[in-house]
């Protein structure tokens, strides 16, 4: 989406949300900033659900939460937990995904259900974002997310920093506080989107199929 | 153009020193970590510029901040085989550097080689437990997102280092409104360990 590249030039978007930052609540906040960027009116969104049990009722919320801002904001919108049992659907095809990052994201699995020229939006959530947090949950580095998804014809197009938390403008000035910081004591305060669209080979292919089917993407789905 | 600001330089030094440590960048540029760890009484200690042009830019802010009162002038080696290197006050407690790259994004892998190499040739210099921080921006560019700071987290880690936290400093104000944008740089923070047990010890 060549036409949004002057809006990309920000690279972070203030998204306030209270801790703890799970991947629910940072789902829900982040929908009603970055659906109007990555899709137009018309458009079919999906949201992936991270599959987690001690999750699930706050997946509920959240998930109505995010489904009622993205069809007030004219989009289509509906909810995953595999690519496999989306892919069930004989209309599987989303102009934007929104997935969170886990040990194995499965990238290709989910570009797949992509349509030409539209958008994947990987969520790290911020404990992910901190080396320990990573270690545990298996996180792999950018890079490797990003190796993964140029073998699924995906090419990273944006990396949006959320801002949870207003930004501290002062260093810390005690002692104590500093060593705080350095000894790992340090609270994120942002969660980051990737954002990968097809490459030009990749949109050069599925063009044709899918413009002669008439995919337009017009459903409004909840 | 390098990701780098004296306040985020300041930010680093102050949070991750105490006075008196010894601070080096591998490849100073226009000198504003050095000129930053000067000003804020630490041992400035850098490489001569690996582009020329930057020599006198980073000369001239050196020696700004000396005649605004720096307790120790910043000293300038000439490459990792100086000498001068056995007459520093101390090994090194913090490395801060910020890449470089052009405007669009050109001579990408030359800057990331030069990294790769300037983190080699100094990671020995450093205390089991200190800093590296490295600087980066992810640029949009005719040819599309290059994501600098995950290639620069590759390098880190090739060279050895541990992952200890990923800030962001931004660079624009912000609104606090919902959907407000700025700008920003990337704050990659790692740490040397020799071995697994310092590294361990510290994030416990």
């Amino acid at each position: 989406m060549n036409t949004h590249r002057h809006r990309h030039s920000r690279t972070v978007r203030y998204c306030p949300l209270e801790p703890p930052w799970l991947y629910p609540d940072v789902l829900a906040a982040a929908a009603p900033i970055l659906v109007p960027v990555y899709t137009e009116p018309g458009h079919r969104v999906l949201l992936v659900e991270r599959g987690q049990a001690d999750h699930a009722d706050r997946w509920d919320t959240r998930r109505d939460e995010a489904i009622e801002t993205i069809l007030r904001l004219g989009r289509g919108a509906t909810t995953a937990v595999s690519a496999k049992a989306s892919a069930d659907d004989e209309h599987a095809v989303y102009d934007l995904i929104v997935c969170p990052r886990t040990g194995s994201t499965p990238i290709a699995e989910w570009a797949r259900l992509l349509s030409p020229a539209r958008s994947l939006i990987v969520l790290t959530i911020p404990r992910a974002l901190l080396p320990s947090g990573g270690r545990n949950d298996g996180v792999a580095p950018d890079s490797a997310l990003r190796r993964e998804a140029a073998l699924a014809g995906l090419a990273l197009v944006d990396r949006v920093v959320l801002l949870h938390h207003p930004p501290s403008a002062r260093p810390p000035c005690r002692k104590r506080q500093r060593l705080a910081v350095t000894l790992g004591g340090h609270r994120p305060s942002h969660s980051e989107a990737h954002v990968f669209q097809p490459n030009d080979t990749e949109r050069a292919r599925a063009n044709a199929p899918r413009h002669e089917d008439g995919e337009n993407g017009g459903e409004h789905r909840a | 153009m390098v990701a780098m600001t004296p306040a985020i330089a300041r930010r680093c030094i102050l949070t991750y020193t105490a006075p008196g440590a010894t601070v080096l960048d591998p490849n100073p540029t226009a000198g504003i970590a050095l000129t930053e760890a000067a000003r804020t009484g630490r041992h400035a200690v850098g490489i001569q510029p690996r582009q020329p042009q930057w020599q006198s830019v980073c000369d001239a802010n050196l020696d700004l901040a000396w005649l605004a009162g720096a307790p120790a002038p910043a000293r300038t080696l000439t490459g990792i085989a100086d000498p001068q290197v056995a007459n520093l006050p101390a090994a090194v407690d913090l490395v801060l550097t910020g890449v470089l790259l052009d405007r669009d994004g050109g001579h990408y892998n030359r800057a990331l080689l030069d990294l790769y190499d300037d983190l080699r040739g100094v990671i020995d210099w450093v205390w089991p437990g200190g800093y590296v921080i490295i600087t980066c921006r992810a640029w949009h560019t005719s040819r599309g997102l290059l994501d600098l700071p995950g290639e620069v987290d590759d390098i880190a880690r090739a060279v050895g280092l541990a992952p200890h936290d990923r800030c962001v400093a931004l660079t624009s104000p912000i609104r606090l409104r919902p959907g407000s944008a700025a700008t920003h740089i990337d704050v990659m923070i790692y740490i040397v360990c020799q071995g697994r047990a310092p590294c361990l010890s510290l994030r416990a």
